[in-house]
């Protein structure tokens, strides 16, 4: 199981409503913009310690994170080396200055926070509660149909794994065929892409189909969410965090 | 007499059949991050095509909505991102740029194909598209990292061009054979 794949529990992070996490994550977005290091720091720790205690712990984000962090440290390289100052080590005709050093680790202690903020959304919420916390969230939003979105918002959830399958089986075909023999990089895109959309797009004229037989409605029961005391409490740590961060 | 309970109103046929279409590209734009064809030593990731082709199949309407259905799917933190990643810190991280033109450039991409769905438009379109995704994505970039233009182009855009070009004349194609599929009436 990955660190982005809900994994069942009673965590705090589990308990919270999901509107109050979908909030969350957007306040430690601007967080992770606006902070000073004090801020951020305590940000970081509630982060870890909240996903320690949904059972995703260090362990896991660093190995299932790992393309975001290879992409922190070139940012970080890049920033130790263009900041400006004496320099403290030579490397070649670059010079990695304190300044550098600084502003690159402050850059990437602001990604990793909004980036594990993410984590925890997915790792405690299922996602038909997020398609209900998004429809609550969009229900003021005008000119926003939010009960349609969140229907496509489900589907895409459905689709997810079904195009997943359909392009593992789409590439076992091709090898059978020696298709990426072949060496236009154009035909293989081609003959890749062609089967696999007809099929798809003929799986989703079938489950249109089926929904249309169903008379489907905008107008559905759907999940009831509901909001608690250590929601309100959440809820004013973050205006707090974000008065904070503002200041 | 609550509300809930009321006579629903049945959607017809082609908003259900265009809401299924929406969902599966964006469904497919976020395989597209996990989906990478070896070309050459050099993997392409699809799902710049797929965003491409939502735009050049669905219309600037529609096409719009799956990339802003995708973008909500992984604001919300589902792991549809490049990298398997989600959440709303994406937006604020160096690639935020990127996924935030992908909304006018597929609307841009929808209007050209509209307007006369030829080979040469959706190629014109495409390309005036890919120019809004890294227009939008490298002024994000070297406003975020503080690179110097010609640092940011060498590192955010000179490098995937040759594998955009690929994307392109092979979306071009694929759109031709899908569109009698994609049944929009």
């Amino acid at each position: 199981m990955s660190a982005f794949e809900y994994r069942p529990g009673g965590s705090f992070l589990h308990g919270l409503d999901p509107r109050t996490k979908l909030a969350a994550a957007a306040v430690f977005a601007l967080v992770g913009l606006a902070a000073s290091l004090p801020v951020l720091a305590v940000s970081g720790i509630l982060i870890v310690w909240a996903l320690w205690r949904a059972g995703v712990g260090p362990r896991q984000w660093v190995r299932d994170l790992r393309i975001f962090w290879m992409m922190l440290l070139f940012l970080f390289a890049v920033r130790a080396v263009t900041g400006s100052g004496p320099a403290l080590v030579q490397v070649g005709s670059l010079g990695v200055t304190a300044q550098g050093l600084a502003d690159g680790g402050m850059i990437c202690l602001r990604l990793s926070i909004v980036a594990l903020a993410g984590i925890g959304v997915s790792a405690a919420t299922r996602p038909s509660e997020i398609e209900a916390a998004v429809q609550a969230l969009l229900r003021p939003v005008p000119f926003v149909p939010e009960k349609r979105v969140a229907t496509i918002l489900g589907l895409v959830v459905r689709f997810l794994p079904e195009v997943l399958r359909e392009v593992r089986l789409t590439k076992e075909a091709q090898m059978a065929r020696c298709i990426e023999q072949r060496k236009n990089p154009i035909a293989r895109l081609y003959l890749f892409a062609v089967p696999l959309l007809r099929r798809i797009f003929v799986r989703a004229d079938r489950l249109a189909m089926a929904m249309e037989a169903r008379c489907y409605s905008d107008n559905r029961t759907g999940p009831v969410l509901s909001a608690g005391l250590t929601d309100t409490l959440c809820l004013l740590a973050l205006g707090l965090l974000v008065m904070l961060s503002l200041l | 007499m609550n509300e809930d309970i009321s006579r629903p109103e049945v959607i017809d046929r082609t908003q259900v059949r265009m809401m299924v279409y929406t969902a599966l590209m964006a469904a497919l734009t976020a395989a597209g991050a996990w989906i990478a064809i070896p070309i050459g030593p050099v993997p392409i990731v699809l799902q710049n095509m797929f965003i491409l082709l939502a735009g050049l199949v669905l219309g600037s309407r529609w096409g719009t909505a799956s990339v802003a259905v995708y973008l909500l799917a992984g604001a919300c933190g589902l792991p549809v991102f490049a990298g398997g990643m989600g959440g709303i810190g994406r937006f604020v991280g160096p690639t935020g740029g990127y996924l935030v033109g992908y909304l006018p450039a597929v609307f841009l991409l929808g209007r050209v194909s509209e307007k006369r769905p030829t080979v040469l438009f959706d190629v014109i379109g495409m390309i005036l598209a890919t120019a809004v995704i890294y227009g939008v994505g490298t002024a994000w970039l070297h406003a975020l990292t503080g690179l110097s233009w010609p640092k940011t182009l060498a590192v955010g855009m000179i490098p995937f061009l040759p594998g955009d070009a690929v994307k392109i004349v092979a979306a071009a194609g694929i759109a031709r054979a899908l569109r009698p599929i994609v049944k929009m009436e």
